[in-house]
């Protein structure tokens, strides 16, 4: 092995899922000097899009503050493995913001005003500027990069609730932001917008643009949500023209091989996926499967009714569509509580269970590397 | 206005011949051989019409490098191409090593890549000792280096 060009050795071990790479770190001197070798750094993040994602299972029940990455292998029909990652011990409990380039932006649950960016491959973690703000004013808060002006951003949703408001289903007036963009100092408000937006489990981010499913504040009877994307480099809103569908509900939006999709569902229980082709063009939108519906295997058992006290509960959709995998299936997550593949070729489902993962998640697609401090701030 | 009668190429396919560095000649279609980016400068530097010299590539592994050139110049169908390469790097370390450097030295992206994978695959998910073990690597680490290491991994993973 040892006689291989240093290219060759560099590029096979620029294929290895990211904790792969970490055992290879533990082979030999000669080794160790590879993979630590900036080449080889970005060697294996430009080719991650090659691996299946990993996922970030967060969990926070029984015990609080719990990381685990699951990894799947692309030629293998098996998931590999479950480990529990380390977590910084910042907060005395967090929330997962997003995760982008290899990189968690976790937030503290209580104050909602404390901010890391951790990388849990490398333990690399800094603090972000503290958010001067009231706690319960802020609903979403998202994390992302836009690949022209290189920024990492952080951006804070506000429901602009009036205190006090004797109607409790009122929807807010409209939306407040700040955000943070990362290597600056301090946050910056950008104003209102006429849109309540609705938070979700993970940022989806497109052509460096952030999604959000949204009612209209304007019409707060029109039928139907709106898709609206948030540009990282401009920071303004626009809306997303959603495929014509008469029955059409979007459920939850979700990012499919680059492209913006969207879940939604059907009035006889089945869930659709459409697809936008084609960024902006409203007519590129293609329903790309229909799936059925399937209870996996977790979801029979009992509940356990102490899981009510858990953030995630209030939280969890039914079904969550979290990414394709490289043999063409699609990862759903049920309930917070399992991983079910789905083939669309044969319609069928793949219950997920892999020794060691947690009972009650929030999961978060991952893509690992091993990227350094001085390369997330572009100063 | 030239004589288009000129242009017209000759309707049997050339064939190019390859020479191992232990001196056995192979004759490849040139469809086949210009897939490597070696031979292909090689023979546009005006060595089509001789012997082709490949000082790096030994008989046996120019042999299966050539079975490869002609597979994917045959017009297989995608799938049969996909089963057949599995087959094809399904081989022991020794030869696979031999096959990346000869895939390497003759410019075969598509090759290359596929062998990449295959020892990819082969390190992906084992621990230290069985890679090494695999490989037939010394752990050449002092004890306090191991343990600084296993640290900073431990780090990251409980």
């Amino acid at each position: 092995m040892e006689s291989l060009p240093r290219e060759i050795l560099f590029d096979i071990l620029s294929r290895l899922p990211t904790t792969s790479l970490h055992n290879a770190k533990l082979v030999c001197c000669s080794w160790r000097n590879l993979v630590q070798d900036p080449v080889l750094v970005d060697m294996h993040f430009t080719r991650q899009p090659e691996n299946n994602p990993c996922l970030i299972l967060h969990s926070d029940y029984p015990i609080r503050n719990q990381l685990y990455a699951v990894h799947f292998y692309a030629h293998n029909e098996n998931v590999g493995m479950v480990r529990k990652i380390c977590v910084p011990e910042i907060f005395p409990e967090f929330d997962v913001i997003g995760s982008c380039n290899g990189w968690l932006c976790l937030c503290d649950s209580l104050s909602k005003s404390t901010f890391h960016v951790y990388n849990p491959f490398t333990g690399d973690c800094i603090e972000l500027p503290k958010s001067a703000s009231n706690s319960d004013k802020w609903i979403a808060f998202e994390f992302g990069f836009h690949p022209t002006t290189k920024d990492y951003k952080v951006v804070m949703i506000g429901n602009g609730t009036r205190a006090g408001s004797p109607y409790i289903c009122a929807l807010p007036q409209r939306s407040e932001i700040k955000i943070l963009t990362l290597g600056s100092p301090a946050w910056r408000s950008v104003g209102r917008v006429p849109y309540h937006l609705f938070g979700s489990p993970s940022q989806v981010l497109v052509n460096g643009r952030l999604h959000w499913v949204s009612w209209p504040l304007t019409s707060p009877h029109c039928p139907g949500r709106l898709i609206v994307s948030f540009d990282l480099a401009d920071e303004r809103f626009r809306e997303v023209q959603k495929p014509n569908s008469a029955r059409f509900h979007v459920r939850n939006l979700t990012v499919l091989g680059g492209c913006l999709s969207v879940a939604a569902y059907r009035e006889d229980g089945l869930f659709e996926i459409w697809i936008m082709k084609e960024y902006g063009v409203k007519e590129s939108w293609i329903k790309e499967f229909s799936i059925g519906t399937h209870p996996p295997r977790g979801l029979e058992e009992d509940v356990d009714c102490s899981f009510n006290i858990s953030k995630f509960y209030s939280k969890r959709s039914f079904v969550r569509v979290l990414c394709r995998l490289k043999n063409g299936e699609i990862l759903l997550e049920y309930k917070c509580r399992a991983l079910v593949s789905y083939d669309p070729r044969s319609g069928t489902f793949r219950d997920i269970t892999v020794q060691g993962m947690p009972n009650w998640f929030q999961a978060v697609l991952h893509i690992g590397n091993h990227n350094l401090i001085d390369t997330l701030i572009n100063i | 206005m030239a004589s288009s009668e000129s242009t017209t190429t000759s309707t049997t396919t050339k064939v190019l011949r390859l020479k191992s560095s232990d001196n056995e000649i192979f004759g490849v279609e040139e469809k086949a051989a210009l897939q490597s980016e070696t031979i292909k400068s090689l023979a546009e530097d005006g060595y089509s019409e001789d012997v082709i010299p490949l000082f790096n590539v030994e008989k046996k592994t120019l042999a299966k490098i050539v079975e490869w050139l002609n597979k994917h110049a045959s017009g297989s169908s995608k799938e049969e191409l996909k089963r057949w390469d599995a087959d094809f790097v399904d081989v022991d370390k020794d030869v696979l090593y031999d096959l990346l450097l000869a895939s390497n030295y003759l410019n075969i992206e598509v090759l290359l890549h596929q062998l990449a994978q295959k020892v990819a695959d082969m390190i992906k998910g084992k621990k230290p000792e069985e890679i090494r073990q695999l490989f037939g690597i010394k752990n050449d680490f002092t004890p306090e280096e191991e343990a600084e290491i296993r640290r900073e991994n431990a780090w990251a993973f409980e």
